[in-house]
């Protein structure tokens, strides 16, 4: 007596169910990496640098290039939140010159009874905010005055520029160099890893034995070979993009790593099988049976990729073989934090060497957490 | 009927998964004798391997042991709740494979890959004995040879790549008895393997079990080799044992619905060609969705309404030794303790 | 049997594996997976393939539908307009089409089918890129075929996760039956299941066979459920076919004694019927490096000198029944009990 009911499904009573029967795998992956705490919250931290990148011209107040010998070495400045009354009266104090009287020298030093009232919103330089629409609006700036006389957040380095605003802005220029160069790697890493897995042969093996090559060169030397041969004559944004491409060239390896592993495995699948028996063309197998599979694998990857990138550019800035000043990233503002004496006058300028370490470690455990939700079963 | 070597007295062993819990073994009984075989038997989700793991203690988390008791008794006579002992602890360790042992269905992935078959052996041997090293191999030979594996004195340096499927569940055998154990669980040890290795290695465990009277838990879904290989079955469906009864009354005179239907459903090279097999309705549910009361009562074709999704139905008595859990036998009749 | 045209009629099958090592990857050898296979199936009909790993029994199924490419032989399939062509040789434009008549069921239904994608459009996968009928008319196919498999048309949109294995292999069939197919081969499609759902998928094969005629090929290592099956049963060892049959034949009054062996070592679900087993002794030999003579000999309790030096061929030794040993017509072996006697309990 053959079964006329069918076995049943898990069943699929309540409406939590029925959801989870319809979800597509990209909700389930969703729903898996919402569960890693740690993970969405680094999330949300990336997010905020690179809302911070997209309006670093807003949050910053001063002038970046903006050099002024009296305001050199100057320590972080609070702000002052309460005036003497008590009220909420959000408040820093400008500047005032003193003469020392043993060395004659002329001091700068924020001067308690000169206090200014801060806002938001405030005037400050001219920049193009997107690029496109022109403002001198910033996140913060004084009632009267320049931003950049009375406003201290991170203190100013050497020659009197801000290192708050500076900060910002070298955001703005490590993020996208990390965005540019994984494009770039990702690219390359899905066309050879691709080619390799798919079709194995030959080309497989020369393709794996240059990614081994490349990954066995020690890289910092390798950047400095292929960085020194960067012309000193270019400009700063010719430079970038060379830097950009050089970083490039060596991050696919992984990338292609990775997606042949994927093609490899998938290749065995039985859908796949199921997939050529039905007649679909290579095109369809590959486009709509394998990419999707291990789609969420490669974004895994290149959240892991990212920081790699970011970590290349600040080395190379920092050893002086990448960006140059006047171009601001994060690694040529801690060039300035080079040497002992401007860390033993100024220790604030290592500050550069926090939001590197949050974003890294954020965009760590960001790819921890998709590549887990993408695993097991994506 | 002697004493019995093992006593399970109404396990409970459930997982806490964060999505819920999967109430894995609720309510097993049954007793283990010298010199025979009890078969656990039943399809996907009944329990079995989580029974047999929780008489060892290595229910892995989010498992534990709810409550119950599993009554050990020694060979000096004294009797030991398994459950009460440290699962790590020193008593335990040394009843897992010393008193207990136990053969696991994938040899390729219980035995290490990075040491020779003779290594483990000897580490077996060792961990249970006062042996030299040397005396321990010689001791390790013999085990090799005692299982059957031709030319041991070569084959204990083997790796276990190096074996084929049938002589490395040999190996798991020897390993499950380097120190002596006076019971066997068998899980799914031939559920990997060809038809004729199969019938090698079950011949192998009669055999053993005849010359050291072992007695043998051996857990499968095969009713084939239930009937081939035990004396007592244990039926086993989500979790709750619903029949149990020595060989014969199970597949002459089964009682519970279930237990029909499932001998029933089975393909038997005794059945006329291109003939149909009988289905149980629906299938087998989801842990976290069990239905209440008697969880087969939307497949049973003899439920009743109103009582077999009230509530679980008590063991009770049909016959020697015959115990069935269905509200079909329970009106009037003794319940089991 | 010759009256109803042959759908498929395979003869002298070959794949062989290199084997190569060291550097330079010499080649030192060939796993001979498939060494010679021919058989037939008949329109409707379905004949089990069976024998223990590395048989071949999975690589000719695969062979067949051209998943893998034969090393030698011919594969001649017969289409629906009953034109014959050798699919053995073709290629892959020529073959598209008539990967419409041959489908395939696979062991495992979690990687049978692709998680990402709804059944609906499983199911309707084949009717698409072969281009067939509008999406009106595709998705009303796609709901017959679910009627078919007994399962319920609300099920379009979930994706496999959401099913049970047995209901998986379900899908699986449908898919296979899309483009209507003359012949199915089944590669162990009930291992992976439950007892009780092996039953529903079993009965559900046997009644499509009836509805709609189509032939299976089935790949199977269990011999319960291929004697349930199948109309005529082919025994394989180490690459060959040892023994052909129809299944009573071949279960009752088997001729070769690997046959023997391997019935008489399926334990049967009664435990009055516990006899006396043949054990073989050693293990099932390696295809790339297989005995002289015939393949079977070390482990034959029968075997004899010139078993050593001679290899068999396929003979036939009573109408139907083809047999692999030279010894087959002085041997007496024995069965199973005939089906009535001793017939599973209840």
């Amino acid at each position: 007596m053959s079964s006329a009911v069918s076995d049943s499904a898990p069943p699929l009573v309540t409406e939590a169910e029925t959801r989870v029967a319809v979800a597509t795998q990209r909700q389930l992956i969703w729903w898996r990496f919402k569960r890693h705490r740690l993970a969405v919250i680094s999330a949300g931290i990336v997010l905020a640098f690179y809302v911070v990148a997209a309006f670093a011209d807003f949050i910053a107040y001063a002038e970046p290039f903006d050099t002024e010998a009296a305001r050199s070495y100057i320590p972080p400045q609070p702000i002052h939140w309460f005036d003497a009354d008590g009220n909420f009266r959000p408040q820093v104090y400008a500047l005032k010159g003193k003469r020392d009287p043993r060395t004659f020298k002329l001091a700068y030093a924020p001067d308690p009874s000169d206090p200014r009232d801060l806002v938001l919103f405030g005037h400050g330089y001219r920049y193009d905010l997107f690029g496109l629409i022109p403002t001198d609006r910033h996140l913060l700036g004084l009632a009267n005055g320049r931003p950049q006389d009375a406003i201290f957040l991170l203190g100013t380095d050497q020659l009197g520029r801000d290192v708050f605003s500076r900060l910002v802005l070298a955001t703005r220029t490590s993020l996208t160099i990390g965005l540019v160069g994984v494009t770039l790697s990702l690219a390359l890493g899905v066309l050879l890893g691709g080619m390799s897995g798919l079709q194995g042969g030959w080309l497989d093996t020369v393709i794996q034995r240059v990614i081994e090559i490349l990954r066995s060169v020690p890289t910092i030397p390798l950047w400095m070979g292929l960085a020194a041969a960067v012309p000193a004559s270019w400009s700063p944004q010719r430079v970038y993009f060379a830097i950009t491409i050089i970083i490039s060239l060596i991050g696919w390896t992984e990338l292609a790593r990775v997606v042949r592993g994927r093609f490899l495995a998938l290749r065995e699948e039985d859908f796949i099988t199921a997939a050529e028996l039905a007649g679909a063309s290579r095109m369809r197998i590959i486009f709509r049976h394998m990419v999707p599979s291990f789609l969420s694998h490669i974004i895994a990857a290149v959240s892991l990729a990212l920081p790699a990138m970011i970590i290349s550019e600040t080395t190379l800035s920092f050893l002086g073989l990448g960006l140059r000043p006047p171009a601001i990233s994060w690694g040529v503002m801690l060039q300035d934090a080079q040497n002992l004496q401007t860390l033993g006058l100024a220790p604030w300028l290592l500050f550069a060497a926090v939001p590197v370490i949050v974003v890294i470690l954020a965009f760590n455990f960001l790819g921890d957490g998709l590549r887990d939700a993408a695993d097991p079963y994506g | 009927m002697a004493e019995p070597i093992l006593s399970v007295r109404d396990l409970h062993t459930h997982f806490f998964p964060n999505e819920g819990v999967v109430r894995a073994v609720d309510g097993t009984s049954f007793d283990l004798f010298p010199g025979r075989t009890l078969g656990i038997v039943g399809e996907s989700g009944c329990g079995k391997s989580v029974t047999a793991r929780s008489i060892l203690r290595i229910v892995e988390r989010p498992g534990r042991i709810v409550s119950g008791e599993i009554i050990l008794r020694r060979a000096d006579g004294r009797t030991v709740d398994l459950v009460k002992l440290a699962s790590d602890g020193a008593e335990m360790r040394a009843i897992r494979g010393g008193e207990i042992g136990l053969v696991f269905q994938e040899p390729m992935s219980s035995l290490s890959a990075f040491h020779t078959v003779g290594n483990q052996l000897i580490e077996a041997i060792r961990l249970h004995s006062t042996l030299s090293k040397r005396a321990a191999r010689t001791r390790a030979i013999e085990l090799l040879a005692l299982v059957g594996i031709p030319r041991p004195a070569q084959r204990v340096d083997a790796y276990s790549f190096e074996l084929s499927g049938g002589l490395r569940q040999r190996v798991m055998i020897a390993l499950a008895l380097a120190a002596e154990p006076r019971i066997l669980i068998a899980d799914e040890p031939t559920t990997a393997l060809d038809v004729t290795t199969q019938a090698q290695i079950l011949e192998l465990i009669r055999r053993l079990q005849q010359e050291r009277g072992l007695a043998v838990i051996l857990i499968t879904h095969d009713m084939g080799v239930i009937a081939e290989m035990t004396d007592d079955v244990v039926v086993m469906y989500l979790g709750h044992e619903v029949e149990k009864g020595p060989v014969d009354a199970i597949f002459h005179a089964p009682r519970h619905p279930y237990t029909r239907a499932l001998l029933r459903s089975i393909p038997s090279v005794l059945a006329a060609p291109l003939s149909r097999l009988a289905t149980i309705a629906g299938s087998i549910p989801h842990p976290y969705a069990r239905p209440p009361g008697c969880p087969f009562h939307p497949r049973c074709p003899d439920a009743i309404g109103g009582v077999c999704e009230r509530s679980f139905p008590l063991e009770v008595a049909i016959g020697e030794r015959h115990d069935v859990a269905c509200h079909l036998y329970t009106a009037g009749a003794e319940a089991v303790a | 049997m010759s009256a109803t045209p042959q759908v498929l009629d395979v003869r002298g099958l070959r794949k062989f594996y290199p084997i190569h090592r060291g550097l330079l990857g010499r080649l030192v050898g060939q796993v001979r997976a498939v060494d010679g296979v021919s058989f037939t199936i008949e329109r409707g009909e379905t004949l089990s393939l069976v024998g223990e790993s590395g048989c071949g029994k999975t690589t000719t199924a695969r062979c067949i539908l051209r998943a893998i490419a034969p090393s030698e032989g011919d594969i001649r399939f017969r289409t629906g307009s009953g034109a014959e062509i050798d699919v053995a040789q073709l290629g892959r434009k020529e073959l598209r089409p008539l990967r419409r008549q041959m489908q395939m069921i696979f062991q495992d239904p979690f990687s049978s089918l692709n998680p990402r994608m709804t059944i609906a459009e499983i199911i309707g996968e084949p009717l698409l890129v072969n281009g067939i009928g509008d999406v009106r008319t595709r998705n009303a196919r796609v709901s017959e075929l679910l009627d078919l498999v007994h399962l319920p048309g609300a099920y379009l949109n979930r994706f496999p996760h959401a099913f049970s294995g047995g209901q998986r292999q379900r899908i699986g069939i449908a898919r296979a039956l899309a483009l209507n197919p003359s012949l199915i081969v089944a590669d162990e499609p009930v291992s992976a299941l439950d007892v009780s759902v092996q039953a529903q998928i079993v009965n559900l094969m046997l009644e499509l066979q009836d509805r709609l005629g189509i032939a299976y090929l089935f790949v199977a290592h269990d011999l319960s459920v291929v004697k349930h099956v199948s109309h005529r049963v082919a025994v394989m060892y180490v690459g060959k076919i040892v023994e052909v049959a129809p299944t009573s034949a071949l279960f009752d009054a088997p001729r070769h004694p690997y046959t023997e062996a391997l019935l008489s070592a399926v334990p049967v679900p009664d435990p009055r019927l516990r006899a006396k087993r043949i054990v073989l002794e050693g293990d099932v030999a390696d295809p790339s490096d297989p005995p002289p003579g015939c393949a079977f000999h070390p482990r034959c309790r029968y075997a004899t000198e010139q078993c050593r030096q001679e290899t068999p061929a396929l003979e036939e030794v009573s109408p139907g029944h083809w047999v692999r040993c030279i010894r087959a017509q002085e041997l007496t072996l024995r069965g199973v009990a005939v089906a009535g006697e001793g017939s599973p309990p209840s």
